[in-house]
């Protein structure tokens, strides 16, 4: 285009091609250097080294599938599979549910709603680590929650991130805490999206507010509801810096998940060969539950 | 969207609002809840980082603390020898990547947007496509590669892996597709070569799209846990966030002091979202397509 721009009749020689593509590829090359070498490169050696075993100490040897078989006999792995699934069963609708009732209020024009978006935000802006630390401190047998809990009439004193029975839910609450805003956000600005005259149509159809939520507002959010699901499921699939920081997996396995899992075999144990194929099904799993997700929720809104 | 120009022209045409009152107050309701739950753990932090050692294990918990331990924000400075080395260090990395990122981005979103070279489509859909990739299964092969180049435990083991980055490249993309070619017209008739029209035409325009991404970087700079925590082992090494979580494992159940060090790093974060609202909340709608 830009050649064209230049010489506006006279015909591109071959020469000026090669000199455009040579200047794209040369606004290019800093970030496909990096790209190749970091992304390209390192998911072919990924695949790699998860036919090998390797323990960085002596040379990988080629095992063929032995880490695929390994994996799913392996009894922490498959705790840790799991766990993601309790855990994304329960976290991904939550969020869903409550990002979509943020952004319906939001949208009703209230007084100070720029006060309540950026107050909804601010957990989504904090470090995990903070969130996490904040969380850990108020879930003590002696914080917040239990003290809460108690002011409510309800006199328990758990602990619980050390209590295998509340460690998960405890970390899904966190989660979902601090997930929930961004989520909003997407349906907020697909809210704004949807065309004014389907409303004024059904409301001279006799339509009232929460019907026309239901009937107009959620159909024609499907594409974004799609989207939020989808990037909640791998959100959830890639649960980890909670669990490294709060539980280390714990207790007695009962927070462990699929990435915790590749940590502890490849940085702690050093089984990089083991780690490696944990990170490739992991890859194949979000690939294929992205895939099944797109052919049960429709993407395209039916205007 | 052709239906919704038709809106926008429509004089009487309204997005429904509730009509009763009650209706209102019930929605208001909701939103004070949401807004409690959002920021009373906040609020709880601030309280509990001024409590002392003794008050912070209280049962039931004040919420008010009875006496205000300034102390805790200088003990927790310099009792911890390596917390400012880990704050210069997560400065020191937040800059890098936000300056060089963002020149690599914008190079590279130039050329998608607005050069023509073969490859081009193909490229960008591997870009797009690799976004599907999660961060973890990378971890043992940019691991063995930072390794070999000696960067274990060194900041640069760090920063480099991070521009491998996609998503900026895609803003940057669209960013520069929305600009009018008229830019660059003018230029290329005075001879400009495509560089000095990308630097001093295109670049100056681009400021509201830089600023976003500036701050998006920055922010997932500032905040990552991940990456760091696998190539930095030494404690003069890590960055505010990894020196956080490591704090609260060696003071134990100082949480006054655990409580004091989180607020810096919150405090930054939260007031550059205050501040740059607008840009923030409209990147981050398009950033969340990254994950």
């Amino acid at each position: 285009m830009a050649v064209i721009a230049g010489g506006a009749v006279r015909r591109p020689s071959r020469f000026r091609y090669w000199r455009q593509w040579l200047t794209a590829y040369l606004f290019l090359s800093p970030f496909l250097l990096f790209m190749l070498v970091f992304i390209a490169g390192a998911v072919v050696v990924a695949i790699y080294f998860s036919f090998t075993d390797y323990d960085l100490l002596s040379d990988p040897v080629f095992v063929g599938l032995k880490n695929y078989q390994k994996a799913f006999q392996d009894e922490e792995f498959l705790h840790a599979l799991r766990n993601v699934a309790t855990y994304t069963a329960v976290v991904v609708p939550a969020q869903t549910f409550v990002a979509l009732v943020m952004a319906a209020v939001l949208d009703q024009k209230l007084p100070f709603r720029r006060f309540f978006r950026i107050a909804w935000y601010l957990p989504c802006v904090a470090s995990s680590v903070v969130t996490t630390l904040i969380f850990m401190w108020l879930f003590l047998p002696d914080g917040f929650i239990n003290a809460a809990l108690n002011f409510v009439g309800i006199p328990i004193r758990l602990n619980w991130l050390g209590d295998e029975a509340t460690a998960l839910p405890s970390i899904m609450f966190m989660n979902i805490w601090a997930t929930a805003a961004t989520m909003m956000l997407i349906f907020l600005a697909a809210i704004q999206d949807v065309p004014g005259p389907i409303y004024e149509a059904a409301h001279l159809d006799g339509a009232g507010p929460i019907r026309q939520f239901f009937q107009i507002t959620i159909p024609l959010l499907r594409p974004a509801i799609f989207l939020v699901v989808l990037l909640g499921t791998i959100g959830c699939f890639q649960l980890y810096d909670q669990v490294k920081i709060a539980t280390n997996g714990g207790p007695n396995g009962a927070t462990s998940t699929v990435t915790y899992l590749i940590w502890k075999q490849g940085f702690r144990d050093l089984n990089m060969g083991y780690a490696s194929a944990l990170g490739v099904i992991l890859f194949v799993g979000i690939f294929v539950i992205s895939l099944v997700q797109r052919r049960f929720l429709d993407v395209r809104p039916d205007y | 969207m052709a239906t919704r120009t038709a809106a926008v022209t429509a004089v009487s045409v309204q997005r429904p609002r509730l009509p009763f009152r009650i209706s209102r107050v019930l929605f208001l309701a909701v939103a004070v809840i949401f807004t409690a739950l959002a920021l009373t753990p906040f609020i709880l932090t601030v309280s509990g980082s001024f409590k002392t050692k003794s008050e912070i294990l209280d049962w039931p918990p004040t919420i008010i603390p009875t006496v205000f331990q300034w102390q805790n924000y200088v003990e927790v400075w310099t009792n911890s020898h390596f917390f400012p080395q880990w704050i210069l260090n997560s400065i020191f990395l937040a800059g890098f990547h936000l300056i060089v990122y963002i020149a690599i981005a914008s190079l590279a979103g130039y050329a998608f947007a607005r050069l023509n070279f073969p490859g081009s489509s193909v490229l960008f859909i591997a870009i797009l496509g690799s976004i599907m990739i999660p961060g973890q299964v990378l971890w043992v092969p940019k691991f063995l590669l930072i390794n070999q180049l000696g960067l274990v435990d060194n900041l640069a083991g760090v920063a480099f892996p991070n521009l491998a980055e996609v998503f900026g490249v895609f803003f940057m993309t669209q960013f520069f597709k929305s600009l009018p070619r008229e830019l660059e017209e003018a230029a290329s008739i005075d001879g400009a070569s495509t560089f000095r029209t990308f630097r001093q035409i295109i670049l100056p325009n681009a400021y509201p799209a830089l600023a976003a991404l500036a701050i998006l970087r920055f922010q997932g700079s500032w905040n990552e846990f991940q990456w760091p925590l696998i190539v930095l082992r030494s404690p003069e090494h890590l960055t505010l966030p990894l020196g956080l979580a490591s704090f609260q494992g060696l003071f134990g159940v100082n949480w006054n002091w655990v409580l004091a060090g989180a607020m810096f790093n919150a405090v930054p974060i939260i007031l550059l979202v205050i501040f740059f609202q607008k840009y923030f909340i409209r990147s981050a709608a398009s950033s969340a397509v990254k994950g």
